[in-house]
């Protein structure tokens, strides 16, 4: 019997799900087969094992972790009614006591204001980290390019680039294994090309680039930047053995413009 | 109350109740993820991230659908993702040796023997997808119906699939332990 | 005579022993295929099924009991010429001659991402059909042809030609690029989606019929919402033309 096919029977036998008949056979398979009752010795050994494993507790920690959780969600979800718990401690009500009924209302409505924008803020500040790790999780995908250029498409909506979204960037631009990615990053690089750091980083990344597709991309993106300082870049990459035609003619025509 | 009328509920608002959902699930999915992961304190974060969306990604549960397939399937997501950020290779970054520590420390005050020790040290020999599916269907002694439904494929698959990764981990176990 | 109908049924028993086809459980992951040319295919099933599409060769009785291999010290593993290996969520197809890909159809089930690469000058054709499957290619000669697909698709060939034809579902992102060939796509005329065109140096063509909301181009670039937008399409050509069809 082909080894694959026993094995699975062995272990069928194992977890008791074989009829009558089937069981029948194995154990005539184990008596007569000293191979097989091995074999079947060492799949229950491990089953077993698998089996008895002992559950883990996790620590207080989780429990406690989950509460607090749940208490920031349902606060965030319950916002509007905070609003008037911030609005009463001692403080403010004693003055609202002391002041004039209107002079009072006026006060607690401005405290309201400014603690409710806070933490708005905050929470926006939040939502937003959350996400852009979510956006440089799909960046970093190693399995499907489509996610990593989802990711990088994100970056699109961006008004401005940090040094963290810029870093991810550049090495997507340098490093990813696939052309297409590549150029969505390079698209979304030259909406910042203002920033100085990221300039510097497309001028830098015009000698690392080693996919013609995005070498010509870049070439035409210095051009429109109005980037002389690659000039070098350029004529290097006229020079150079490994660069494709296509390349080289860019690169002539990149010279042309510029100079 | 039925998993799947709790969380309805806590779609559609009723955010308590998800406590009653962590009761039942905590262990389960820390487990699952300890076993994933092979470090504690990183699959107590997991967990907790787990409960979180959970709660925040609340709209994306279909109602009727089975809870247990989509609660594992959060988890299963948060596994990846985080692995994904930290550009970590998933088998450089599970050491074995620390393996054998965290094995060697149970929560319980049990000692763990050589064979459990051994047994966990077969299971990193294993691709992922393996050694997911051992940890789903004989540490967490999930049925093969309830695993099909939750990576959207059939029994059949999933039988064979688990038994090829118990015929390699057999290889691997009686290899090592002839060093 | 009697020699001649043993000589005749040793050939058929032969021929029909010789029909080739090779199985890799495997219904997600990455199917990463480093040959010259290939068909695939979607299907339904939960393997990876790959077939020669070559016929009967000529098998040279010395080769009788040994295994092909090539200088990367792959061996031919699958009897299609190929070297077939898995390493973990990924298997990966390799053509033993460097020069001369064998015709090759895959059958894939549509939870596997396809990969195809290939930068040598001899390439062929590479042809995706009726798949659901993320679609990735990466080729320097190969011209690539996509019938009856839904994306996500990142497509690049630099002197190849690109055709595809979508189907009613369109999953984002599709992005095609080639540099000297035409890249020639056919959507449903229903379909939602922001659409970017560029070419450095050729033209753009897209079907009238379509009711598309363009925003500011720049020179070489076309870009729009088609139906209120949707799904992100980007096709680009440097030397090529771009075409935009109805379906």
């Amino acid at each position: 019997m082909e080894r694959e096919k026993l094995e699975g029977l062995l272990i069928d036998f194992i977890d008791g799900r074989l009829t009558e008949s089937e069981r029948k056979e194995v154990k005539e398979l184990l008596s007569t087969d000293e191979n097989v009752r091995v074999l079947y010795e060492q799949l229950k050994q491990v089953t077993t094992a698998m089996d008895r494993s002992a559950q883990i507790a996790p620590s207080a920690r989780l429990e406690r972790g989950f509460q607090q959780m749940l208490h920031e969600e349902e606060a965030q979800q319950n916002a509007p009614k905070q609003k008037q718990v911030f609005f009463s401690p001692v403080v403010l009500r004693a003055a609202a006591a002391v002041l004039l009924v209107a002079m009072g209302i006026a006060i607690g409505n401005y405290v309201k204001e400014h603690n409710t924008q806070k933490r708005q803020l905050a929470e926006i500040a939040k939502e937003n980290a959350r996400l852009k790790d979510d956006m440089l999780a799909m960046m970093g995908d190693q399995n499907s390019a489509s996610q990593r250029m989802k990711g990088v498409n994100v970056a699109l909506t961006y008004e401005r680039a940090d040094d963290e979204l810029v870093d991810a960037l550049v090495k997507t631009l340098n490093e990813d294994k696939n052309s297409n990615v590549r150029l969505a990053a390079l698209e979304a690089l030259s909406k910042f090309h203002q920033e100085p750091q990221v300039r510097k980083a497309l001028i830098a990344a015009l000698s690392k680039q080693d996919d013609p597709v995005v070498q010509i991309a870049l070439i035409q993106l210095m051009v429109k930047m109005k980037e002389k300082g690659v000039l070098k870049d350029l004529n290097r990459i006229i020079e150079d053995q490994d660069a494709i035609q296509p390349v080289k003619d860019e690169a002539h025509s990149g010279i042309l413009k510029l100079s | 109350m039925t998993d799947e009328q709790i969380m309805e509920a806590v779609r559609n608002g009723d955010l308590q109740q998800a406590s009653l959902l962590f009761d039942r699930y905590n262990k389960r999915l820390f487990n699952f993820l300890a076993r994933m992961t092979m470090d504690r304190e990183l699959a107590e974060d997991l967990t907790q991230n787990v409960f979180l969306r959970m709660i925040r990604y609340r709209s994306s549960y279909k109602p009727g659908h089975k809870f247990q397939s989509w609660i594992y399937q959060v988890a299963r997501n948060v596994f990846t993702d985080h692995y994904q950020v930290s550009k970590k290779k998933k088998a450089d970054h599970m050491d074995i040796e620390k393996v054998g520590e965290w094995v060697a420390d149970d929560n319980d005050g049990h000692t763990i023997d050589e064979q459990e020790k051994l047994l966990h040290r077969s299971m990193q020999l294993l691709s992922e997808e393996q050694r997911e599916l051992l940890i789903l269907t004989r540490f967490q002694h999930m049925k093969y119906e309830e695993v099909a439904d939750m990576m959207e494929t059939t029994v059949a698959n999933i039988k064979v699939k688990v038994h090829r990764a118990i015929s390699k981990l057999r290889e691997h176990y009686f290899q090592l332990e002839k060093i | 005579m009697k020699k001649l109908i043993v000589i005749l049924l040793v050939s058929v028993i032969a021929g029909a022993a010789r029909a080739q086809e090779y199985k890799v459980a495997k219904s997600t992951g990455r199917l990463e295929l480093h040959i010259g040319r290939v068909t695939v295919e979607g299907h339904s099933g939960n393997e990876i099924i790959f077939t020669s599409r070559d016929g009967d060769k000529e098998r040279d009785p010395r080769s009788e009991g040994l295994t092909s291999i090539n200088s990367l010290g792959l061996k031919d593993n699958t009897g299609l010429g190929l070297n077939v290996s898995e390493k973990g969520d990924v298997v990966s197809v390799y053509n033993l001659k460097k020069n001369n890909s064998p015709d090759v159809k895959i059958l894939v089930p549509k939870g596997v991402i396809v990969a195809f690469e290939h930068q040598g000058v001899n390439g062929g054709t590479a042809e995706f059909r009726n798949m659901e499957n993320e679609i990735e290619v990466s080729a320097q000669y190969n011209s690539v042809e996509l019938e009856n697909v839904s994306g996500p698709l990142t497509i690049r060939s630099i002197y190849g030609h690109v055709e595809a034809t979508l189907g009613a579902i369109v999953k984002d992102p599709i992005s095609i690029v080639s540099v000297y060939g035409y890249v020639d796509v056919s959507i449903p005329a229903a379909t939602k989606a922001n659409l970017r065109m560029d070419t450095s140096y050729g033209e753009i063509l897209v079907d009238p019929k379509f009711k598309i909301d363009f925003e500011s181009s720049d020179g070489d670039r076309v870009s729009g919402k088609l139906n209120g937008g949707g799904v992100n399409i980007d096709l680009s050509c440097n030397y090529g033309k771009v075409y935009l069809r109805q379906k």
